[in-house]
């Protein structure tokens, strides 16, 4: 895992890398500091990271437009912070966890065990996925994505009217932050159970889920076995 | 009391209606009656066939005074014009009423005969001052049946006026016919408006008593409250007329004394307005009110028009302030100007009423304006205190707030744990310099003003802890500060804050300075943080802006108006620059447990 640290005071980014070191051990593959975000920005641009962990309150920065910022890259988010004021609306904008400052190791391996466990949740699901659409970042409300396809290093998230967004997250990460409504049904989709009309199956093993809508989504097959238990059980 | 001015305003225009003369009847042409006179005595000259063509021909309104007995005829027949309004007939006819009567307001003793008979007395006509008795001012007489009729008629007056007690040699005759009804309903009519107007003034008394008692714009309140009873008095003696029919030696006094108020109202009027305004040249302007109000006085030797003088010098003075006023945009006094200027042009001197109906309207308007005004400043200043109370309560919270906010605390807290696990001593101290700071201020964010002592602790343990915190070295200079001036509470404190957010420590340092200039009036504070401004100018200046907003409104709070803050870059950092008045604390030695334990505290801080 590579993580960047964006934490304006020295002594508490110290203990932010002291603890990811002793909580992640040899899954930690790089570790860095950036105190101010447009510097981080730069250091996600030159060497991608998979996780940050990012301080809303730098140098009296507006955490919100650095929260939308970073909740439209390709890594996850966690917030660390001393105002707690902006945590309901953190979740809702998609980070994966919020931990308070002062903060234990043990609060910090809590988190940190978000990204690192499979099929790790959000502490709380998201409301809405923030798009970032020629340098702008839209917030796609949760409610309109019907299914999520993945591709390659993106997920596509479709909604009920047709529209297709591109969001810089993998679909592991992105399921990571939706509510329990929404289904891995395959390797590469994740589908809004609500929308769901019919489980079919095919000769050859072949599965497939169709929408209200009329799309049919393929269905992995040992998915397959579980959707079934899940909607019949 | 609304009402008695609204009345006060209708009665003048109803007052003023002429009353269309019936159509088709005989209106005499403007012509002045005859009057004979002859100095002497003899009963014979009340006959009315007694020939009278030898007299001397008196002008009425210059018949001679104090210079004993004399007789005066008048011969009445239609076309004689000694009828005042209503217009009546001496013949009387079906649509006009019949002149049935005689009324007089006469400063002289008199026997009244008709042709011949003798209708009434004023007083009893004499030979000398002691042996002359005076009679009551007005007099109404029915002339009897007998002697009505189209004529013509003669009246004959034989006169004494040795108490005649103006400063005139001559006096008027004032004497009408009329139809008496109709008069006497007039009569009754006109005394209604200064009463009215009498009764409106007196109830203004009590609302400024009330005003005053509340507290509000007292001096406003009273000079109102003198005004009110100037003008109730004025009134009072024009009403007084109606109400009670004086001996005529009195009509002098009552004059006097009605010109005499009137021009004090004058001077009240103008104290209010100054008042009301904060007109400033005031000893000026009473002493040009003075000189015309002098001026005034000796232009007429009638007391209606020297009362008009008084009145028009009152005016143009009280122009003078609201014209002023309005120059400086003031509240109402446009309004007042016009309704003074208009005033201004009405006013005309009136026998009887003193000045005419219009006027009265128009000023009762102004009255009640300016009542509206005081009751405005009085309310405004309420709401001032008011917002005064609540921006204290305020700010001692947002103060409090701020340093217990989740930013400031939270991030201290954490940074005490993370200190407590490799360097337990530093975290003790840190502690200690959190410690002090929360003792300092759960003192200081109740005050307005505190001790620029507990000021400079309070930035030296803020200091401390930042310095921690963001891992650099901040030192604190102050330099030519008296430590017993007063200052508003986390002044420098906010802009230490400000320093470490918005600036970047120089080859890890950021240091602060402090530096004052001061004279008895107003001290210079000029407080240097010397770093890297982590944005532009503009830029900086815009984020600083919470924690300035703050300091402003302490300033505001203490010293409204009388303070200013600039704030800039420097060569090597950002300056920013306060002046405020100079206060001093009333000094009180520290007793030797307070010296220790000041001592102690300055040595907690570190850094």
């Amino acid at each position: 895992m590579r993580v960047l640290i964006v934490e304006d005071e020295p002594l508490l980014a110290g203990r932010l890398d002291r603890f990811c070191r002793e909580i992640l051990n040899t899954r930690l593959e790089s570790i860095r500091v950036a105190n101010r975000f447009d510097e981080a920005g730069a250091t996600l641009a030159e060497s991608p990271v998979d996780l940050l962990l990012l301080d809303l309150n730098l140098h009296g920065e507006d955490g919100m437009a650095l929260l939308e910022s970073s909740v439209a890259g390709s890594f996850h988010t966690i917030i660390v912070s001393a105002n707690t004021e902006h945590a309901l609306r953190a979740f809702e904008y998609g980070v994966l966890d919020f931990v308070p400052k002062p903060f234990t190791q043990a609060r910090l391996a809590q988190a940190l065990a978000r990204v690192t466990e499979r099929d790790g949740r959000a502490a709380a699901a998201a409301k809405y996925i923030a798009v970032r659409k020629l340098g702008k970042i839209s917030l796609v409300p949760i409610d309109r994505v019907i299914y999520v396809q993945g591709a390659g290093a993106y997920a596509e998230l479709v909604l009920e009217d047709g529209t297709r967004e591109l969001h810089d997250k993998t679909l592991e990460k992105l399921h990571a932050l939706l509510p329990p409504v929404f289904e891995r049904v395959h390797k590469s989709y994740v589908v809004r159970m609500s929308a769901a009309k019919a489980l079919h199956a095919h000769e050859g093993n072949q599965h497939e889920l169709e929408l209200q809508n009329g799309v049919r989504i393929p269905v992995g097959r040992t998915r397959y076995k579980e959707l079934k238990e899940k909607l019949l059980g | 009391m609304i009402l008695w001015f609204a009345l006060g305003f209708a009665w003048p225009a109803i007052a003023e209606m002429d009353v269309p003369p019936p159509p088709g009847a005989l209106r005499p042409t403007i012509t002045f009656p005859i009057f004979r006179m002859r100095v002497g005595d003899d009963p014979r000259w009340a006959d009315p066939k007694y020939d009278d063509s030898d007299w001397t021909v008196l002008n009425r309104a210059q018949m001679p005074a104090r210079k004993g007995i004399y007789w005066v005829r008048l011969k009445i027949d239609e076309l004689t014009p000694v009828q005042l309004e209503p217009d009546c007939e001496l013949a009387g006819s079906a649509a006009d009423p019949r002149c049935d009567s005689i009324f007089t307001s006469s400063v002289f003793s008199y026997e009244l005969y008709w042709d011949g008979e003798l209708l009434d007395r004023n007083g009893k006509v004499g030979t000398d001052r002691k042996s002359e008795q005076t009679g009551p001012l007005e007099h109404f007489i029915r002339i009897p049946g007998r002697h009505l009729g189209p004529g013509p008629h003669v009246l004959a007056l034989r006169v004494s006026s040795f108490n005649y007690n103006f400063d005139s040699d001559t006096f008027a005759l004032a004497l009408g016919i009329a139809h008496g009804d109709s008069y006497n309903r007039r009569l009754t009519r006109s005394a209604w408006l200064p009463l009215i107007s009498f009764a409106g003034a007196v109830l203004l008394g009590p609302v400024f008593f009330v005003v005053w008692w509340l507290g509000d714009a007292r001096r406003l309140a009273v000079l109102g409250g003198l005004l009110s009873v100037l003008v109730a008095l004025f009134y009072w003696l024009v009403a007084w007329r109606w109400i009670q029919n004086l001996d005529y030696t009195w009509l002098r006094w009552r004059l006097e004394a009605t010109a005499i108020v009137f021009g004090l109202a004058g001077v009240a009027l103008n104290a209010l307005l100054m008042e009301q305004f904060s007109f400033p040249w005031r000893r000026r302007l009473f002493a040009g009110l003075a000189v015309a109000m002098v001026v005034a006085w000796n232009l007429s030797s009638f007391y209606e028009f020297k009362a008009l003088w008084l009145c028009r010098a009152t005016l143009v003075a009280s122009l003078v302030i609201t014209g002023w006023a309005a120059s400086k945009s003031r509240r109402g006094a446009l309004a007042l100007s016009v309704g003074l200027l208009a005033a201004l042009f009405l006013v005309r001197g009136q026998r009887v009423f003193f000045l005419n109906p219009s006027f009265f309207a128009v000023f009762n308007g102004v009255v009640l304006f300016l009542l509206a005004s005081v009751a405005w400043e009085a309310r405004r200043a309420r709401e001032r205190a008011r917002q005064a109370t609540l921006t204290a309560a305020r700010l001692e919270i947002e103060l409090l707030k701020k340093n217990l906010q989740p930013h400031f605390l939270l991030n201290t807290l954490a940074t005490i744990m993370e200190v407590i696990e490799q360097n337990p001593s530093a975290a003790t101290e840190l502690i200690e310099a959190l410690a002090g700071e929360f003792r300092i201020l759960a003192r200081v964010s109740g005050e307005k003003l505190i001790p620029l002592a507990s000021e400079l602790e309070l930035c030296r343990a803020h200091i401390a802890i930042m310095s921690r915190r963001a891992g650099v070295r901040g030192t604190f200079s102050v330099r030519e500060v008296d430590e017993s001036a007063l200052v508003p509470p986390a002044l420098f404190h906010t802009l230490v804050e400000n320093g470490f957010t918005h600036l970047a420590p120089l080859h890890g340092q950021l240091h602060f300075e402090l530096t004052a200039t001061r004279d008895e009036k107003i001290t210079r504070y000029r407080f240097v943080t010397r770093g890297v401004p982590r944005h532009d100018e503009r830029d900086t200046l815009a984020r600083m802006g919470t924690g300035t907003r703050y300091i402003k409104a302490r300033l505001d709070e203490s010293f409204a108006g009388e303070w200013t803050m600039t704030a800039g870059p420097i060569a090597d950092g950002w300056e920013t620059l306060i002046v405020i008045p100079t206060v001093l604390a009333p000094t009180k030695p520290a007793s030797g447990a307070q010296r220790k334990t000041i001592a102690a505290t300055a040595k907690g801080a570190l850094a």
